[in-house]
């Protein structure tokens, strides 16, 4: 049964354009490998962090939702774990709609 | 209206996302209002620790 999960990434905010393509590709590669599809994504853009992580003190915010099986974010857990470019990740389960635009993407930090 | 009530319209807005609806309820050393204090229901309350906490993690607030 799928279920609806969203996934947020802090990426290191010093990053170049073809790093940031590159990081955003291999994320979607692993979606469509699994054979999952992105339902949502967004963009929060680079935030002020309220403390520091790993000496980095401000962030760029990717957040997406997609629907699967619950094997699924298990695995994603393990790629996203390994990956250096990204400082943090949550991934949840939701209640919410699929597309439902989230309130941080209208609003200044 | 109260600055830390919680109106049934809030309750289904709780998220770790919505930080301009969390900041509400944390004090200005961050650290979470007692039920006591507020008065808000259980259930609610443990939404709001929860979504507090995912915030807290992502460095949101």
């Amino acid at each position: 049964m799928s279920k609806v999960y969203e996934t947020t990434i802090i990426v290191k905010p010093d990053l170049g354009n073809d790093q940031v393509k590159d990081l955003l590709n291999s994320i979607n590669n692993f979606f469509s490998e699994n054979s999952v599809s992105v339902g949502y994504q967004e963009d929060w853009g680079i935030k002020n962090l309220k403390f520091n992580i790993s000496k980095y003190s401000k962030g760029s915010f990717k957040f997406m939702r997609f629907e699967s099986g619950s094997d699924f974010p298990k695995k994603l857990d393990i790629f996203l774990k390994y990956n250096t470019d990204c400082l943090r990740y949550l991934i949840s389960k939701t209640v919410q709609k699929i597309d439902e635009v989230t309130p941080q993407i209208n609003k200044d930090n | 209206m109260k600055k830390n009530e919680l109106t049934p319209a809030d309750f289904i807005k709780i998220d770790y996302k919505n930080t301009h609806l969390l900041k509400r309820f944390i004090n200005e050393n961050g650290k979470i209002i007692p039920q006591r204090v507020l008065n808000t229901s259980r259930i609610a309350q443990t939404k709001l620790a929860r979504a507090i906490k995912q915030a807290r993690f992502l460095s949101l607030i």
